[in-house]
């Protein structure tokens, strides 16, 4: 590597060719761009101007050296330049690179790998013998040329696990011992900085057989951890590690359901020293239990994230069924409320007590008919599992062992028929009481109930009372697990508490207390098998290598190995999260006294390459000089060869701006909307004469209005001095209308109403002198039982003034043909134009032409010029609807000007010799 | 069991016969506004509808005497009728490679001077012209087969060049050369002077392309001949020959204006970027002086 200042070249060979720009600044300025070519006719002329000899045209001086520049930076692209290049110490001692990449490394990897490649790329200029060891997977140490081990390094990833360094220091000894190792050789460690068991062993090794420098991850790369997630009753809490105990820090952890969605977010905040810190969220129990996982935001580690399993889903409750079944109507029956109250909030199933227990429940739910002393029950309860009792006659009548508290025989009877107490009412809930919060219901009266005992710690059981404090739900601890009585039925029978909303509610507050089953699965037969990997990043997918598959009475003890990597495991139908981190793991910055060792900081200064981006410069460069090339053949169309030193970055500018012409703003209309088109579109319309058509959508109306209009058109030119272009299809909404002298709109019986925007523009274009011809082509079908559905549609939005018949001495019958009857495809019927035409703009010409002739169906024509559609009378009658077209196209083009007294005499000439009424006038005569 | 080939067969002939239609219809379209057709010369000559009585001079001779038109006055008249000789038109459209060329949007100047030749041969049957096509069709005719075949020759026939060197033409006949007139001008000024050889006269229509007379090329540009042959000539910067080219064919032009000049004939120059009527009605007026008036 040579060094030019804070500029290093990996190739400097290469800079030679920077020699060779002299001779390519020759070479440019002999070879001009490559020239058009064009069959000229007058070429004689040309060549007789030719003798005069043409100097080749050379290209511009900046242009030259724009391709110069081009060339020199490809030049020194390919010399590889390095921007502070590290410090490479001249050294050809075998060079071990041993990193850690544990899940700790994961945050900063990119930043770890960069580190690594720069020294592997050093040893690889200097032809030193490398060797790598990743601490999470351990591999033999097999010391080889750089160029192989760079490939290794690229498919390095972190893992989901911590690194072993004991694993790799055998790893070591087995090579040196096996003599793949050399005698010496320098060690460069990039660790993660975090303590673990075997890094004094690791780094005696090393230190042994040469230089040991361990390079610790900057302040940046602080390592974190989400050390555990515990459910709350209205939410969940997270607790967060860092290793490091420097400045306050914040930190958010976001809890994600399986669709990735983010369902609630909770910051935390290390305060400065702090190494832990919590966050907590509130959170209803259904959106809780769409939680899939817990995550820091923010950083991809493995130790960032905390897998969720069954046991943190929405509880599974089983409600026992009485033996033999309940015979009850389904609105007396205690299991019916129990089951409805618990339906929103847990997974339920139902049957006898030994059937529900193999389902693994959270919880179980006995009312009183299905009471049971079964030694399997108390079992449960004892194991972790939830029972919710219900009082009933039976209760009453004889207590049992499974109870929160002790009962009284015989119960309480309140506002029976020899009884003067009244139904009880609830008292508002404790504020220690798990059902804190809840409004306790003013409806519910209750009747009748068990009662406890008083005894001295009656008190903290007692999660509700009546109004005179007798308890209404006891609930006390039996082993791992709760036992919860309500001391009325689950039905009405004793109360109305289950027909209020409130029990619901309190149902929901009590199964918050059930555990999954969970980890539950501890003491059953099987194994677990992994179903879905966490990576090194802490993402979920398929799982990799060859995870072990771990003993069901082992799953509890099982921590992140290679072999037992992190992820959802599975048995059977119960899943179950194995974390990277767990609340007993260490999180312990690695000591610094370690033997032998240097250490060093990874800072964020680190060499930078630049061939890359450089090359990427020189093509976009050459891109602009074919683009200058282009322009100086004259081959594009936008660009007026630049003369002199105009600069190509110009030009190409200039090419954009060209290219795009600002639009222009076509004349407001009245009301001021203004409809923008294109230039080149509007003086395309305004420079010719064409007619229009409203576009229907339906594609066969629509093609025989364009066809029609085509043949009108080619008619109109062959017979008088107008010349239209071919017909253009419109839609009202969205183009400019005032370009067309008229339009024809075909009006079916199913036709919408105009939209508003449409509506004023129409409205604007009639105002404006535009003339519509209205055809509904059914020969006046439509409108025979009253008004014609369609048009009655079309014309709601449009100023239509009012109309009249066209009657025999309209000048619609002699603006250019002497006609008496105005038809089309469908013969004769009656015409409708403005009855008063002359208080308007347009001069005593009606804007509007209603018709059901349908004039298009009998004007079109298919390209060879033979006729589309059959008309009723024959060729004959086409004809007169070509007549009508022409009298239409100069109505609409001249106006009232046959109206004019001046024609009366030649028209009355020309009726005088009778049998000719339909013979063309000579225009100018 | 051929039927497939049939369409394809069917298509191939009507794209064959397409270009002549259209030709013929632009051509028909700009006789019609053109003109409304010349009867006779309006003028007293040799013929069979009556034009009018005059008085009868002395140089007249007893035998042009209209007896009973004299004998219901004082006076001697002559019957004299409307002068109807029909003149012999021919017409020739340059076919060389340069007049397939056009502009880009512009039509060939080819079909372009067959267009202006066409409308003028219908605008000369109808006022009962003879006409032919130079070299193409033999004897000049008359009439819709007249005007029929005629067209025909002029849209689709080789317009060669030896039509006009060699020309089998009556005498004292009308002769339209519609060409690009790029060969030398002392080449068309010995052309002409053979063609008065034999009292010919007429109309040369000079067809220009736009590119021709502005030269809008720029930068590097090689030129080449339309036929193919010679060696094409390359211009570094073909902008800095604009002056000098336009100099040199506003020389060309002045050089064929003076050969049509000396020759006697009459020069109608047209761009093919210009409505192609003006142009007929140029030829029309030029051919038939003063027609244009009457109409």
């Amino acid at each position: 590597m040579v060094s030019l200042g804070p500029i290093g070249f990996a190739a400097p060979l290469a800079l030679i060719a920077l020699v060779a720009l002299p001779l390519l600044w020759l070479l440019l300025r002999a070879t001009p761009p490559a020239p058009r070519h064009v069959v000229f006719a007058p070429l004689r002329l040309l060549q007789r101007l030719a003798q005069t000899p043409q100097t080749p045209q050379s290209a511009p001086w900046w242009l030259i050296f724009l391709r110069l520049l081009t060339a020199a930076i490809i030049v020194i692209a390919l010399a590889q330049p390095v921007w502070r290049p590290a410090d490479t110490r001249a050294s050809d001692a075998p060079l071990l690179v041993v990193i850690d990449n544990g899940w700790q490394s994961a945050a900063a990897w990119p930043r770890t790998i960069a580190q690594a490649r720069v020294w592997l790329d050093g040893a690889n200029a200097d032809g030193r013998q490398v060797a790598l060891l990743l601490t999470a997977n351990p591999d033999a140490v097999e010391f080889a040329a750089a160029g192989t081990v760079i490939s290794r390094l690229n498919a390095a990833e972190p893992q989901s696990w911590p690194p072993d360094r004991g694993a790799a220091r055998e790893s070591v000894l087995a090579a040196i011992e096996a003599g793949t190792a050399p005698a010496s050789f320098e060690t460069r460690w990039l660790s993660d900085g975090v303590e673990s068991g075997g890094d004094s062993t690791l780094a005696r090794v090393l230190s042994e057989r040469g230089r040991l420098t361990i390079s610790l991850p900057g302040v940046e790369d602080d390592v974190l951890a989400l050390a555990r997630v515990d459910a709350a009753a209205d939410g969940f809490t997270a607790r967060v590690r860092r290793m490091g105990s420097g400045a306050a820090r914040d930190v958010e952890i976001t809890a994600i359901a399986q669709d990735g969605q983010v369902i609630a977010r909770a910051p935390a905040r290390f305060e400065a020293g702090e190494r832990e810190a919590e966050a907590s969220a509130r959170l209803p129990l259904d959106l809780r239990n769409r939680v899939r996982s817990v995550r820091v935001e923010g950083v991809s580690s493995a130790g960032a994230v905390q897998l969720l399993d069954d046991s943190w889903q929405r509880p599974r409750m089983a409600l026992i069924e009485p033996e033999g079944g309940e015979n009850r109507q389904p609105l007396l029956s205690d299991l019916h409320y129990a089951e409805q109250a618990l339906a929103p909030h847990a997974e339920l199933v139902r049957g006898p007590l030994e059937q529900v227990l193999e389902d693994e429940p959270s919880g179980l739910v006995m009312v009183d008919a299905a009471r049971s002393e079964d030694p399997a029950l108390a079992a449960f309860v004892e194991a972790g599992g939830l029972l919710v009792r219900f009082a009933g006659p039976r209760l009453a009548a004889r207590s049992d062992d499974l109870l929160p508290v002790r009962l009284r025989t015989g119960g309480r009877l309140l506002g029976g028929a020899l009884n003067w107490d009244e139904p009880q009412r609830m008292a508002p809930f404790a504020d220690d009481s798990p059902f804190a919060g809840l409004s306790a219901s003013e409806d519910a009266t209750i009747r009748s109930q068990v009662l406890a005992e008083p005894e001295a710690d009656l008190d903290r059981r007692v999660w509700a009372r009546l109004e005179d404090g007798t308890p209404l739900v006891t609930a006390d601890r039996r082993g791992e697990g709760w036992i919860v009585l309500v001391h009325v039925t689950a039905g009405p029978d004793w109360s109305s508490l289950p027909l209020t909303g409130t029990f619901p509610a309190m149902m929901r507050r009590i199964i918050a207390l059930a555990e999954g089953a969970g980890a539950g699965g501890a003491d059953s037969e099987g194994t677990w098998q992994i179903e879905r990997a966490l990576d090194g990043f802490g993402r979920l997918g398929a799982p990799t290598g060859q995870p072990r598959a771990i003993p069901a009475g082992d799953f509890g003890s099982a921590g992140a190995s290679p072999g037992t990597p992190p992820g959802i495991w599975r048995l059977g139908a119960a899943s179950a999260a194995l974390n990277t981190v767990r609340e007993n793991t260490r999180l312990e910055p690695m000591a610094r006294n370690l033997p032998g060792a240097l250490y060093e900081i990874r800072d964020g200064l680190r060499e930078q390459r630049f061939g890359g981006p450089l090359l990427a410069l020189a093509l976009i460069l050459l891109a602009a000089d074919m683009i200058i090339a282009l322009a100086f053949a004259g081959r594009l169309p936008a660009v007026r060869a630049s003369r002199a030193a105009a600069a190509g970055a110009a030009a190409m500018i200039a090419a954009l701006s060209l290219a795009a012409p600002p639009p222009a703003m076509a004349q407001p209309a009245d009301d001021g909307e203004a409809v923008s088109s294109d230039t080149a579109e509007a003086l395309d319309r305004a420079l010719a004469v064409r007619f229009g058509y409203i576009l229907t959508g339906d594609p066969e109306t629509d093609r025989v209005s364009q066809a029609g209009l085509a043949g009108l058109s080619a008619e109109v030119t062959r017979r008088s001095s107008i010349e239209p272009q071919a017909p253009r299809g419109v839609d009202p909404a969205s183009d400019e209308l005032i370009f067309f002298p008229l339009i024809y709109w075909p009006v079916t019986a199913d036709a919408r109403p105009v939209t508003d925007a449409a509506a004023r523009n129409i409205n604007a274009y009639l105002r404006s002198g535009g003339m519509i011809i209205f055809d509904t082509r059914d020969g006046g079908a439509g409108m025979r039982g009253g008004a014609h559905p369609g048009l009655e549609q079309v014309m709601d939005g449009l100023e239509i003034p009012a109309l009249a018949r066209v009657g025999e001495d309209h000048v619609l019958g002699r603006t250019f043909y002497l006609l008496r009857e105005l038809p089309g495809r469908m013969g004769s019927s009656d015409v409708w134009v403005e009855s008063s035409p002359d208080g308007t703009a347009r001069d005593g010409v009606s804007g509007i032409v209603i018709g059901s002739a349908d004039w298009a169906g009998a004007w079109a024509r298919r390209d060879n010029g033979t006729a589309l559609l059959p008309v009723e009378g024959g060729e004959r009658q086409r004809e007169m609807a070509y007549r009508v077209g022409v009298n239409l196209a100069m109505y609409a083009l001249t106006g009232n000007y046959k109206t004019d007294q001046v024609h009366v005499p030649a028209i009355l000439e020309r009726l005088g010799q009778g049998g000719q009424r339909d013979e063309p006038q000579p225009l100018d005569r | 069991m051929s039927q497939p080939q049939s369409p394809t067969l069917r298509r191939a002939a009507e794209q064959a016969a397409a270009p002549f239609p259209a030709l013929l219809a632009e051509a028909e379209r700009i006789a019609a506004s053109a003109s409304l057709g010349t009867h006779g010369r309006r003028r007293s000559g040799h013929g069979e509808t009556f034009w009018e009585y005059r008085r009868h001079r002395t140089e007249d001779g007893a035998q042009a005497v209209d007896w009973r038109r004299s004998a219901r006055s004082q006076q001697l008249f002559v019957r004299e009728t409307e002068w109807e000789a029909a003149n012999a038109v021919y017409l020739w459209r340059d076919g060389s490679p340069g007049m397939a060329l056009a502009s880009r949007s512009q039509p060939l100047k080819k079909d372009r001077a067959a267009v202006c030749l066409m409308a003028l041969a219908s605008l000369l049957t109808r006022g009962g012209e003879r006409i032919s096509a130079l070299g193409e069709t033999g004897r000049t005719r008359t009439g819709r087969t007249g005007l029929e075949i005629t067209a025909r020759a002029l849209a689709e026939g080789p317009g060669a060049v030896q039509s006009v060197e060699k020309a089998d033409i009556v005498r004292h006949a009308r002769i339209v050369l519609a060409s690009d007139f790029l060969d030398p001008p002392e080449t068309w000024a010995a052309r002409l002077a053979r063609l008065n050889a034999s009292n010919a006269s007429g109309i040369l229509l000079r067809i220009i392309d736009p590119a021709e007379d502005d030269f809008p090329f720029s930068g590097r540009t090689r030129f080449a001949e339309p036929s193919g042959k010679g060696a094409p000539l390359l211009l570094g910067r073909a902008e800095d020959a604009r002056e000098s080219y336009r100099r040199l064919w506003a020389e060309h032009g002045a050089a064929i204006a003076a050969i049509a000049r000396k020759a006697g004939w009459t020069l109608v120059t047209h761009r093919t970027d210009r409505p192609a009527g003006t142009a007929v009605l140029a030829l029309y007026e030029a051919l038939a002086p003063g027609a244009m008036e009457r109409v």
